[in-house]
C-alpha cells in the first residue's frame, strides 16, 4: 500500500472508530462505512473494498493460494479451473485492481506473484480481542445448545 | 490508572438456550467451555467482589478483580493483559431472561487503542498461517 493510502487508512480507522465511540469496531457494517466514504474517505475505502471483493470469490482466493506458492505463468495459475481462460483474466484483473497480485516480465514470459501488504491491512480490521471474545462465545453458547441438544433426546 | 491514550470498546450478544442462572453460572465454572478460564494452562479464580483472578495461556498471563457479581443479572471485572498496556480494562457481562433463553451480552471497553493494543501483527500471522494451506491444498488437489 502507498504511504498516502497508508495515512489515509489509519485516519479513517481513527475517524470512525476514536471519535465516534458510540460505535463499536465490530458494528463498522458497511452501511456505516458507506457513510464515511461519503464523508471523504475514499481512498482507503477504495482500498478496503477492493480487498474485501478480490477475496469475496472462491477462484479468485484459489488463485491468491496458487500464487501464495511462489510466482506463476498465466496458464499455470489458470490450468486447474474448468471456467474459461477470459474468466481468469477477469478474476486477476480484480486481484490486480486491489494490489494482491503483480505482473513481472521475465524475458519473454509474464509472471504473476501475490503481494500479501493489503491483506495485511484488511485483517488489521479484525482486533484481536474481537476474534478471542467470538471464538469463546461461540464455544459456550455450542456448550449450550449441545446440553439442551442432549436433553432432549432424554 | 487511566492515561490520555484513546480506547476503543467491543460489544458482543448471544442467544443462549439456557436460564440466566445457569448461563452465570457456566461463566464462573471453568469446567464449562468457552469462558476465559477454561482453556488457561493455569488459573485462579475468586469471583466475588474483590475478588481477584489469574489464567495464562500460550505464556500470556491476563489479571483482574471482580467489581460487580449479581447472580443471575451482571457480572463486571477488570481485565489487564500485555494488549491492555498496564492499564485496567473493563469486562461487563449481562444475562437477560428472554423466553426460555438468556441474551448474553459482553462488553470489553477501555483497551487502549495503540499498534500493540490492536494486535495486527498477531492477528497477520494467525491469518497467513491458516491462508496459504487451505487455499493452496484446495488448488492443488484440482491439477
Amino acid at each position: 500500500m502507498a504511504p498516502h493510502c497508508r495515512r489515509a487508512f489509519h485516519q479513517l480507522a481513527e475517524n470512525v472508530s476514536l471519535r465516534h465511540q458510540h460505535i463499536p469496531r465490530n458494528r463498522l457494517g458497511p452501511k456505516t462505512l458507506a457513510i464515511h466514504y461519503t464523508l471523504g474517505c475514499n481512498v482507503v475505502m477504495d482500498q478496503l473494498t477492493g480487498v474485501l471483493t478480490a477475496i469475496s470469490h472462491p477462484t479468485r482466493r484459489a488463485i491468491i493460494g496458487r500464487l501464495a506458492n511462489g510466482p506463476a505463468r498465466f496458464l499455470d495459475v489458470a490450468r486447474p479451473f474448468d471456467t474459461a481462460l477470459n474468466a481468469v483474466t477477469k478474476h486477476l484483473k480484480l486481484l490486480e485492481r486491489a494490489g494482491l497480485i503483480e505482473r513481472r516480465k521475465q524475458g519473454r514470459e509474464v509472471f504473476i506473484s501475490f503481494r500479501g501488504e493489503p491483506l495485511r491491512e484488511a485483517a488489521g480490521w479484525v482486533h484481536e480481542y474481537e476474534r478471542f471474545w467470538n471464538q469463546r462465545l461461540d464455544q459456550f453458547e455450542q456448550y449450550f445448545k449441545d446440553k439442551k441438544k442432549k436433553r432432549k433426546k432424554k | 490508572m487511566r492515561t490520555n491514550t484513546k480506547t476503543i470498546e467491543f460489544k458482543f450478544e448471544r442467544t443462549i438456550p439456557a436460564s440466566p442462572g445457569e448461563v452465570f453460572d457456566g461463566w464462573l465454572n471453568p469446567k464449562i467451555p468457552g469462558n476465559p478460564w477454561n482453556a488457561a494452562e493455569k488459573f485462579i479464580l475468586d469471583p466475588k467482589v474483590d475478588g481477584l483472578f489469574y489464567w495464562t495461556l500460550k505464556g500470556t498471563s491476563h489479571y483482574g478483580r471482580f467489581t460487580e457479581i449479581e447472580r443471575p443479572g451482571r457480572i463486571q471485572h477488570t481485565w489487564m493483559s500485555p494488549k491492555t498496556l498496564g492499564q485496567e480494562s473493563i469486562v461487563t457481562l449481562t444475562f437477560k431472561k428472554q423466553g426460555e433463553d438468556t441474551l448474553m451480552t459482553l462488553v470489553h471497553s477501555g483497551i487502549p487503542d495503540t499498534d500493540a493494543g490492536r494486535g495486527h501483527e498477531k492477528g497477520w500471522n494467525h491469518f497467513l498461517d491458516i491462508f496459504p494451506g487451505q487455499f493452496g491444498n484446495g488448488s492443488r488437489k484440482e491439477k
